[in-house]
């Protein structure tokens, strides 16, 4: 899977980094006082999920990204998913 | 005017009491708060790492909206020309008119979050500061940073306040009354700071923010509306 990420302000891209994505998961769910072994467990899912989803994609944008994990995020943390869709909207 | 003094006195508390319920309106530093303590919960560090860098937040956000009340109010009082008041009082509605036609048309953003019409550098770096914040040191930078953001909104409020702590109080009490200013103006930032120290999920409290965002905002306005109209009709008497 060599998928590319068209970041949204600068339309530079990079490599999708799976490792970024599972900590930025892991955040998420810290954030809203999740278990950290459920969090763990939560932010693999999803990425397996975000990973399949790129299979057959050679380039996305952060906003793809956010919106896909967002969607798998919250079949099973909602309160993760929310603020992980609200991180840079709420200033 | 022929109003009697206790007429005029309760006239200016209540002035007061909506300014200040007005100032307490404006949420950069709630949204600023509600950040930062997002990004140190998702780092894993327990409520209790984070309980200092909410107090100093809060702390700091009371202590410079204190200093920035006393350097008007003394402004007001060294600066502002004898007898220059009704003019000062003309000016003041007229600006209080248009920062709430701003508030009303301009506040939030539309569509999802909370997100504010600022500048796209400042939210960057908001949100960057806030993603980097470890310590009670860079919460009080970012809790300075807010109140002087929101500065060209609130020193309106903050100037018509003063004046009528100077015109309601003798000067022995000007302490008391910014200090009781200070602390009404931040009691929602306080309690949104209490309910994240305590446990509460920040995503309940954003949700919240996101859905009730309008309704505050137009509270805002309208009540900018009604201290302009106020200052217009009794404080100068115009239609009187």
């Amino acid at each position: 899977m060599k998928a590319y990420v068209v970041k949204n302000g600068t339309h530079d891209s990079e490599l999708f980094d799976p490792l970024k994505l599972h900590v930025s998961i892991l955040s998420a769910c810290m954030a809203v006082r999740a278990f950290e072994g459920e969090a763990h467990a939560t932010a693999e899912q999803v990425c397996k999920h975000v990973i399949d989803w790129l299979t057959d994609k050679t380039e996305v944008t952060t906003h793809d990204i956010r919106r896909v994990t967002t969607e798998h995020l919250s079949a099973y943390h909602l309160d993760a998913a929310y603020i992980y869709d609200q991180q840079n909207m709420i200033v | 005017m022929t109003n009697s003094i206790d007429t005029t006195s309760f006239g200016l508390i209540m002035l007061l009491l909506v300014l200040a319920m007005v100032h307490s309106a404006f949420q950069l530093g709630i949204s600023v708060l509600t950040l930062m303590s997002t990004h140190v919960l998702g780092r894993g560090k327990k409520a209790v790492r984070i309980r200092p860098m909410i107090a100093t937040y809060v702390a700091v956000s009371i202590l410079l909206t204190f200093c920035i009340m006393l350097i008007v109010i003394f402004g007001e009082i060294l600066l502002l020309p004898p007898r220059s008041q009704a003019t000062v009082w003309l000016i003041l509605a007229l600006i209080t008119f248009a920062v709430g036609s701003i508030v009303m048309l301009r506040y939030h953003k539309p569509g999802k979050g909370t997100r504010l019409w600022i500048a796209g550098p400042i939210v960057r770096y908001f949100i960057n500061r806030a993603e980097r914040a470890r310590s009670p040191l860079q919460s009080a930078k970012l809790a300075s940073t807010a109140i002087i953001t929101e500065l060209p909104l609130t020193l309106v409020i903050f100037a018509s306040s003063a004046l009528v702590i100077i015109e309601l109080l003798p000067a022995d009490y000007y302490l008391t009354a910014i200090i009781l200013y200070s602390l009404v103006v931040m009691l929602p930032l306080s309690i949104i700071a209490t309910m994240i120290a305590s446990g509460h999920k920040v995503s309940t409290i954003q949700r919240w923010r996101e859905s009730n965002k309008y309704f505050i905002q137009y509270i805002a306005a309208f009540g900018l509306y009604g201290a302009g109209l106020y200052i217009l009709v009794f404080l100068i008497g115009f239609g009187g």
